[in-house]
C-alpha cells in the first residue's frame, strides 16, 4: 500500500518560525515531554521555547491530542469469559 | 563457600502469584493479542499460551516486581515465535521503504492543508481504530504499549527487546503515520481543514 507524504505534513516538520531557531531540538523533546519521559532540564528548555514558538506549542497540542485519541476512543476488547476459566484447567493439569 | 539458590515457590505460593499478579492483567494482554492478530481464536490461543508459559516459568519471576512488562514479553515472543509465521504481514518492518516516502519531493502539490486538533476531536472511534489497525505490527504494537498501556520507555525497551533510542524512534515514525492516516480521513470525512 502506497503512502504519499503530502507536502503538507513535511512542511510541518520544516516550519520554523521567526522567533524558532531550535525547532529540531524542540520536537525531539516534545515526544519526552508527551510520554512523561522528560528530565526537569528538558521540561525547563521546552516550557520556555513554546512560550516564543507557535508553531511548536501547535505540534505540542496536536500530538497530545493524536495521544488522546488513542487512549480515549480505542476500544477495549474484553476477554471471552470463557479463557481464565480454560488457562486455569490447562495449568492444573499439567502443575 | 556459599551457593546461592533460588528459592522455588511452594505451589500455594505459585497460585497466589499467579491469581494476584498474574491474572489482572488478561485484559490488557488480551487485547494487546487481539491487536496484533486480528482474530479472536489466534489471540486467545496466545493469551493461554502465555499465561501457562508464565506459569511454567514463574520461579524466574520474583513476587512484587513488574509482571505486566515480564508477562507482556512472554506474550511478545510467543507471538513471534508462533503466529508472526502465519501472518500475512511482512516479518520485518521495511524502514527503507518508510524513509523514501518521506523524503520523496512532492512539490508540485501546494500545501493546502493541515490537521487541526478539533477536526481529531470529531473523530469517532473507528477511524481511529481503523487508522491505528492499518500500521505495520511493529508501530501498531509502539503505540499500543505506550499509549494504551502506558508501559515506559525503559519497559518497552525490555519487552521488545530493542534499545530505547529505537523505541523513540519507533514511536515517532508511527505517530507520524497516524497523522498522515487521520489526516486522510478528515479530509475525506469532509471535516474542516485548513
Amino acid at each position: 500500500m502506497a503512502i504519499k507524504f503530502p507536502q503538507w505534513f513535511k512542511g510541518v516538520y520544516q516550519i520554523k518560525s521567526k522567533d524558532c531557531s531550535d525547532c529540531d531540538r524542540c520536537l525531539e523533546v516534545l515526544q519526552l515531554i508527551i510520554d512523561g519521559e522528560a528530565d526537569q532540564e528538558q521540561q525547563l528548555y521546552f516550557r520556555k521555547h513554546i512560550k516564543n514558538c507557535v508553531s511548536c506549542l501547535d505540534h505540542y497540542h496536536l500530538d497530545q491530542e493524536i495521544k488522546n485519541l488513542i487512549k480515549q476512543k480505542i476500544e477495549i476488547k474484553s476477554v471471552p469469559s470463557d479463557l481464565i476459566e480454560s488457562i486455569r484447567n490447562k495449568i492444573l493439569e499439567t502443575a | 563457600m556459599t551457593e546461592y539458590q533460588r528459592k522455588a515457590y511452594t505451589s500455594i505460593q505459585k497460585f497466589r502469584i499467579f491469581d494476584n499478579e498474574f491474572l489482572p492483567f488478561i485484559d490488557s494482554m488480551y487485547n494487546f493479542a487481539f491487536r496484533i492478530t486480528f482474530d479472536e481464536d489466534d489471540a486467545k490461543d496466545l493469551v493461554q499460551e502465555t499465561y501457562l508459559k508464565a506459569f511454567r516459568f514463574i520461579n524466574s519471576f520474583q513476587e512484587g516486581t513488574n509482571a505486566k512488562a515480564w508477562l507482556f514479553r512472554i506474550l511478545k515472543n510467543s507471538f513471534i515465535n508462533d503466529f508472526r509465521k502465519k501472518s500475512k504481514e511482512p516479518a520485518k518492518v521495511d524502514y527503507q521503504e518508510v524513509e523514501t516516502y518521506y523524503n520523496s519531493d512532492d512539490v508540485n502539490r501546494p500545501i493546502t492543508s493541515d490537521l487541526r486538533v478539533e477536526s481529531l476531536q470529531d473523530m469517532i472511534g473507528d477511524e481511529v481504530s481503523i487508522a491505528l489497525n492499518c500500521l505495520a505490527v511493529d508501530f501498531r504494537t509502539v503505540i499500543i504499549l505506550c499509549d494504551l498501556e502506558g508501559f515506559t520507555y525503559e519497559e518497552m525497551a525490555k519487552i521488545l527487546d530493542i534499545p530505547i533510542g529505537t523505541v523513540r524512534s519507533r514511536l515517532h515514525r508511527a505517530r507520524n503515520l497516524l497523522k498522515v492516516k487521520l489526516h486522510t480521513y478528515a479530509g475525506s470525512m469532509g471535516y474542516k481543514v485548513l
